[in-house]
């Protein structure tokens, strides 16, 4: 059980890389293309260049066009599903926790095992099969936005949300199974709870 | 998710009661738009003495206003009220049901529709995808949209940034124009504070409560949606399971309630158009420029053609609307326009 | 019957304290299975589709991310020092130059936590050893530390801007006035206590530096991130860029401050992401979790039942008014703003419009009430994230004692926003 832990908790890590990635991405497009809009194109705009209007829209119209800005929020849908799972597995998400934290460590292992097989676990499920035939819809159809400029294809975007769904399957069954070994082992090993504080102080809400 | 048919207890009698559901585009209470399925549900209410009972589910509700069609194909509702044009992006052969730039005014589009064999068209885009079409009403002409500067030649409409989606911002950014995505609850604040230099929105009709024109003081005449036409669809197999008087009611509530929504667009642009003129006394109305025009069309007729290009029933439908706008054309410039122009 | 056996169950498991997101999801599932079977949740794909799309709300972790980034080159430090040598020499000099310093980070950052936390690690220690009241030490920090979600740009005004359909840069120019007031008033309030009570805030033996050298070395502290702050907040409140495209400026000046004090290093971009990441996504798991429940409730009818309760009500929009105000403030207590934010004001917002209110006004209410249930224990960020790096001695009902002046501050401040909008800059 040990290894399959160890494996799954590696998959997690993945996502929360891609996480990262998506979210320095993203701050590079929007700026990317609020730079195009206000410096470039308010300059050229301002001083009636229509030439370099022209060549620019001939040439270069991609950069700070429709298609990149849908990129944004392409990006975006990234970093935050695919970090919902992430952030189970690092204990990231709001509890009420009056009651919480003055249990055992064995109650909180029963709730989080409890939760996880009756709220967590079916509601992800049924996304991941929703959300496929949504993608697959959009697949078949070669849909795209129709939007000026707009990317060739929807269907990336929608994929994922059944892959980010996926993730959060494992990082549920990731947490069900650390907190069978807190059940099984008595209390977390010292890495375990050092990751719990480190997270009181990171996480700002 | 089936019809949910359940037996009318209270007068006890077997009539048996058929509940629909129909999802809009449009917000709760929405003005115009939403009015159309309301009074299309209640015209089949009273018809159909209570048999078949739809209720409307707006934006609000299901949080998906482009997703009527994938709805109502996949069965989840019944009926949808949008516009057909949404759903270029899926199947571009649905553009062209609802208005297209430069193209045929409402008068002419409804005989194209009814006797010129674009239902028949219709009928062939949609039937792919399980689902009945029909008119949902039109707003009639729309306004070319609020300006902040003038537009005097096609230079200024190079590196414009205007919130202008579909075809017709293919249109202008053939020209040199810079179509920007703004969600609609920004739009006031972006135009506002120079985001973006222009927008499009509907006409008097809807614009006034927007209050574009504190804003943009260039109101220009329309060019680019001349006959928008909402759109009623219906999914195929839960109307096949309609008894035929049932069928018959909803398509004749479906045709009143468009005719209705018609009208009344009419009527709010007149009536919204008199208290922008006399409550604002600033607002320019203008029209581009022929200059302006002439390249417009050229662009317009380039884009028609590399769809046309494409063949099958894309080129089929472009040719039949091209065809009957010649025919429609010739009659409405000795009727009609001459009859304006004459006054 | 069944749909509230299941809803008290979820309730029953919601205080056992897994995960609130995931709480309202699995809910809505059984209770919307029960009520219409799988079937309804085909249109979940649509509902995350929609508030993948919100541009709006992309605002969020750009603004997380350039606070986080500030943060981390010891911004909060650096300015916490040089302040509370300019105020040292009067009592209570250290809790004003605490509110100053919160004030100021809150300008450059729509998250809470991250100015308790670097607060509470600071100030608190010094407070301490310099024989302040912990009680006033405690508030100070915690009321200073939550500034940040009132004073834009602030996460909980974007989500309300977004929730209520208003737009986001009006809020932010509303909010400027009444949060300029609140903190006016928390520094009378700690300049009035601790001339009265001198013993609670001892002044500290000044050092040699003399003071023109430390407004110097203050201002030197200052300039730098003000500069990015006024470009930031600058641009979204004359208009010359929206809140998201304001956001990703802020989000790469950050960066480039962190180059200017020699500290843009990977790792601490990669930490900085990756805490972003994990905040966001807490977030939006709530959203997500409240969109399932917000179709269940609506889908089954609730939001006719409630419209049809509020608008029933004697008294109209002063009744209204009172019942939501106090309902956000007594639900503060038990859950925090982003849950309110999506589950709660998206069913009193329609009602309010329908009520013809001015919807800035309410949602600068909101927020003001808000800021409330940061401080309210038992479940309050402020409270949870000071005890987190407090030394142990300080124990939490002292914390707890010590906010209660500022949330009673706050709540003038609500009254006052209800009685006299238009001194707090409101056309009514
Ligand atoms: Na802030
Ligand atoms: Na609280």
């Amino acid at each position: 059980m040990k290894t399959t832990l160890r494996f799954l908790n590696k998959i997690i890590d993945f996502s929360g890389y891609i996480c990262i990635a998506a979210l320095l991405l993203m701050i590079l497009n929007v700026f990317i293309d609020v730079f195009v809009r206000y410096a470039v194109f308010g300059l050229l705009q301002h001083f009636h260049w229509v030439t370099a209007i022209d060549w620019y829209n001939e040439h270069l119209s991609w950069l700070g066009g429709i298609g990149m800005q849908e990129l944004e929020w392409h990006f975006f849908s990234l970093m935050f599903l695919m970090g919902l799972g992430y952030t189970l597995r690092e204990n990231g998400h709001v509890r009420v926790d009056v009651l919480y934290d003055n249990f055992s460590r064995r109650k909180q292992a029963w709730i989080n095992i409890t939760g996880g097989l009756i709220f967590a676990l079916p509601f992800c499920a049924l996304i991941v099969y929703y959300g496929s035939s949504f993608f697959y819809e959009s697949f078949t159809s070669m849909e795209n936005k129709g939007d000026p400029g707009s990317l060739p294809r929807l269907w990336p975007v929608k994929l994922i949300i059944p892959v980010a769904f996926s993730f959060l399957v494992l990082s549920i069954i990731t947490v069900i199974l650390s907190e069978i070994m807190v059940l099984k082992e008595g209390e977390p090993d010292d890495c375990e709870k050092e990751k719990t504080k480190s997270n009181i102080e990171g996480d700002a809400a | 998710g089936g019809d949910k048919k359940e037996k009318d207890k209270e007068q006890n009698t077997k009539v048996e009661v058929t509940q629909w559901r129909l999802a809009e585009t449009w917000p709760t209470n929405f003005p115009i738009f939403g009015d159309a399925a309301k009074q299309m549900a209640q015209n089949v209410k009273e018809m159909s003495n209570g048999r078949l009972v739809i209720t409307i589910d707006s934006k609000n509700k299901h949080k998906a206003a482009l997703g009527i069609l994938d709805f109502v194909k996949a069965g989840q509702y019944q009926m949808g009220h949008s516009a057909s044009y949404y759903w270029k992006g899926k199947d571009i052969n649905t553009l062209f049901f609802t208005t297209m730039p430069l193209g045929m005014i409402t008068a002419e589009q409804y005989a194209w529709y009814y006797y010129g064999g674009g239902q028949e068209l219709a009928a062939k885009v949609y039937d792919k995808h399980g689902v009945m079409s029909f008119p949902g009403g039109n707003t009639g002409n729309q306004m070319g949209g609020w300006f902040k500067k003038e537009i005097n030649s096609v230079d200024d409409l190079k590196g414009l940034k205007m919130r202008i989606p579909g075809f017709a911002g293919d249109v202008l950014a053939k020209l040199g124009a810079k179509p920007t995505n703004i969600p609609a609850g920004e739009l006031y604040t972006a135009l506002e504070r120079n985001t973006i230099d222009a927008l499009e929105w509907v006409g008097p009709s809807l614009d006034l409560r927007m209050g574009f024109h504190k804003i943009a003081p260039y109101y220009y005449t329309g060019w680019h949606e001349p006959a928008t036409e909402l759109q009623f669809m219906v999914n195929k197999k839960a109307f096949e399971k309609l008894p035929a008087d049932l069928q018959a009611i909803l398509k004749i509530a479906i045709k009143e309630a468009a005719f209705q929504v018609t009208a009344q667009s009419y009527h709010e642009s007149a009536v919204n158009w008199e208290t922008m003129k006399t409550e604002f006394p600033n607002i320019q109305v203008k029209s581009f420029p022929e200059s302006v025009m002439t390249e417009l069309k050229k662009a317009n007729s380039e884009l028609l053609a590399e769809l046309e290009a494409k063949g099958g029933l894309t080129a089929e439908i472009i040719q039949s609307q091209r065809e009957y706008m010649k025919k429609a054309r010739t009659w409405t410039e000795i009727s009609d326009k001459a009859y304006l122009n004459n006054l | 019957m069944i749909g509230i056996y299941l809803f008290i169950f979820a309730l029953i498991l919601l205080f056992a304290g897994y995960p609130i997101a995931l709480t309202f999801a699995g809910l809505s599932l059984l209770v919307g299975f029960w009520i219409e079977g799988f079937e309804l949740f085909a249109f979940m794909p649509y509902r995350l589709y929609s508030i993948m799309g919100n541009t709006i709300l992309m605002a969020i972790p750009m603004f997380i991310f350039m606070g986080i980034v500030l943060q981390k080159t010891g911004l909060a430090e650096r300015l916490l020092e040089s302040m509370a040598k300019l105020f040292c020499s009067r009592p209570g000099g250290l809790a004003i130059s605490t509110i100053l310093v919160g004030a100021f980070l809150a300008a450059s950052t729509g998250v809470v936590g991250a100015s308790v936390v670097a607060m509470g690690v600071i100030s608190l220690p010094v407070m301490m050893k310099y024989n302040y009241d912990q009680r006033l030490a405690t508030g100070v920090i915690c009321a200073a530390g939550t500034l940040g979600q009132i004073i834009p740009p602030s996460i909980i005004l974007i989500i309300l801007g977004d929730v209520m359909g208003v737009p986001v840069g009006d809020l932010f120019k509303a909010a400027m006035i009444p949060a300029l007031v609140l903190v006016g008033f928390y520094l009378v309030y700690v300049i009035g206590y601790t001339t009265l009570n001198p013993s609670a805030a001892p002044a500290i033996p000044s050092t040699d530096d003399n003071t023109s050298e430390l407004i110097k070395n203050a201002l030197k502290n200052i300039i730098p991130p003000l500069a990015l702050i006024v470009i930031v907040l600058g641009s979204i409140l004359t208009g010359i860029a929206t809140p998201t495209e304001s956001s990703a400026l802020g989000a790469i000046g950050a960066l480039l401050l962190a180059k200017f004090y020699g500290q843009l290093e990977i790792p601490m971009v990669t930490d900085a992401a990756k805490e972003t990441v994990k905040v966001t996504s807490m977030v939006f798991a709530v959203l997500i979790g409240a969109t399932a429940f917000a179709m269940i409730f609506t889908y089954s009818g609730g939001d006719i039942i409630v419209e049809e309760f509020m608008s029933g009500l004697p008294g109209e929009k002063w009744t209204f008014l009172l019942l939501s105000m106090l309902a956000i403030f007594i639900l503060g207590f038990f859950i925090d703003f982003v849950e309110i934010a999506f589950i709660v004001v998206p069913i009193l917002a329609p009602i309010a419009e329908l009520m013809g209110l001015n919807m800035v006004w309410f949602a600068i209410l909101i927020a003001m009430n808000l800021q409330s249930s940061f401080m309210t224990p038992p479940f309050g960020f402020s409270l949870f994230y000071l005890k987190g790096v407090s030394p142990p001695e300080v124990k939490t009902s002292t914390i707890y004692k010590g906010v209660i002046p500022f949330i009673f501050i706050q709540m003038f401040i609500v009254v006052l926003l209800v009685l006299f909008p238009e001194y707090l800059g409101f056309t009514m």
